[in-house]
């Protein structure tokens, strides 16, 4: 059988195909001369490394659950400053300007009905 | 009175670039021993498995571009080892789809600085039938060289866009893949007949190819294809994707790309970060000093494609990450 026609050092799978050698990027498209010099690495017993190490993974895990609470925090914050403003606004001496900021809500809010 | 006189019938070369205008990856490329690469010279590939090395470079003999193919005296000559093949070529399966059990023309320019006998290839896509023929060449005379070949009536030619017919010019072989039987089709894989000169032991030895052209054997002039036409041919099989693919920053040091190809390849291509000139990475800003560096994700397809690109470092009139309009150099491989 004849050599390849690229010589794999490492193949690390990736959302659309494989990373040959970390630099790589081949799709997965049976036509591909690299995706099938994959196929025959694969076919000779090797296995391509997870697109992330542990390490990798666990991180982006971790950004994501990070992200998601930044979301969240966003959202309270946000939330909060509402209820503030509305429970200011309702007292008789609340500033004019933030009884003013509840009116302009309220008149929002209706043309979300 | 013949007042017709010779009525030529003319054809397509089957063999894109065959005139060796076109040569995107650079003019001149060294193959070590146990290298396969895409040469300069756009669809021809050349494979060291041998000690010593050669360069593959572009020349020019009497006017016309050359692929040239010099044992490399820094390097030493190329001793021993299974075989080497300096020009390759690939066919895909429907280029000669329907020939089977037909004669099929070659012909060649070629010109060597020694005298001898060179062998010439051809092998089915499962490399497991051979055909090998003989090519005699004189010192620093260009020869213009005619074979008829029939291709083997059982061989399957897939009539897709996979490989098929492989073509060797200049094969060295020693071992397993050097064959005694010349000029009919055999069982296995061989790339030189026994005999043939072996031209890679001396250094400062050269093949330059002028002009190979292939098709049907009654053809008797091939039509010449521009540079434009062989360059959109070359693109459906390999592409640099230079200002085209105008970056627009993501976050921090990544930059977003989207991309199109001038034609459409003929598989989703592979991609890769250049690392020839120009730079990669290439900002804008005259200040900025960035160079992409990895790819996060790469989407590929035969029109076009997308990817995010890391390492974009910030420039001085730049404080907030990668440029935002930043220009990075591909290079995207659908070769067969």
């Amino acid at each position: 059988m004849e050599e390849s026609n690229i010589i794999i050092n490492s193949v690390k799978k990736s959302k659309y195909g494989y990373v040959i050698n970390e630099s790589l990027h081949v799709p997965n498209d049976s036509k591909n001369s690299d995706y099938q010099a994959v196929q025959k690495w694969i076919d000779a017993g090797n296995t391509p490394a997870d697109q992330h190490t542990p390490e990798e993974a666990a991180q982006i895990e971790s950004d994501k659950i990070k992200e998601a609470a930044k979301a969240e925090l966003l959202k309270v914050d946000l939330e909060s400053i509402r209820s503030i403003r509305e429970y200011i606004a309702a007292q008789p001496d609340a500033p004019k300007i933030l009884k003013d900021k509840e009116a302009a809500a309220v008149l929002e809010r209706e043309k979300l009905k | 009175m013949n007042i017709v006189g010779e009525i030529k019938k003319v054809g397509a070369n089957l063999v894109t670039n065959g005139s060796f205008k076109v040569w995107q990856r650079g003019g001149s490329v060294v193959l070590s021993y146990g290298e396969t690469k895409k040469t300069g010279a756009d669809r021809f590939s050349a494979r060291s498995w041998g000690a010593g090395a050669f360069t593959v470079s572009n020349s020019v003999v009497d006017g016309d571009d050359a692929y040239k193919v010099l044992v490399d005296a820094s390097l030493g000559g190329l001793i021993g080892g299974s075989y080497v093949g300096p020009l390759m070529y690939a066919f895909e399966g429907q280029e000669l789809y329907g020939k089977n059990g037909k004669k099929i023309k070659i012909k060649i320019k070629i010109k060597t600085n020694f005298d001898g006998v060179l062998s010439l290839s051809l092998k089915n896509s499962a490399s497991d039938r051979s055909y090998l023929t003989e090519l005699s060449v004189r010192a620093n005379v260009i020869e213009e060289k005619e074979l008829k070949i029939v291709l083997e009536s059982d061989t399957t030619l897939n009539n897709d866009s996979l490989k098929g017919v492989m073509l060797v010019i200049g094969g060295i072989a020693k071992g397993s893949y050097e064959s005694a039987v010349k000029d009919e089709w055999v069982a296995g894989t061989y790339y030189s007949v026994s005999g043939a000169t072996n031209w890679g032991v001396v250094i400062g030895n050269s093949i330059e190819v002028i002009d190979i052209a292939v098709g049907s054997d009654d053809i008797t002039d091939f039509i010449k294809k521009t540079y434009s036409e062989e360059l959109l041919l070359c693109q459906r099989y390999y592409n640099v994707i230079g200002k085209e693919a105008h970056g627009t920053w993501k976050s921090g040091s990544t930059v977003g790309l989207g991309w199109s190809y001038p034609v459409e390849m003929r598989a989703a291509p592979t991609i890769a970060l250049a690392t020839t000139t120009p730079v990669i990475g290439r900002l804008d800003n005259p200040d900025d000093t960035g160079v992409g560096s990895t790819i996060l994700t790469s989407k590929s397809g035969v029109k076009g494609g997308s990817a995010f690109i890391d390492g974009m470092s910030s420039g001085a009139g730049n404080g907030n990450g990668a440029n935002s309009e930043t220009d990075v150099l591909f290079t995207a491989s659908a070769e067969l």
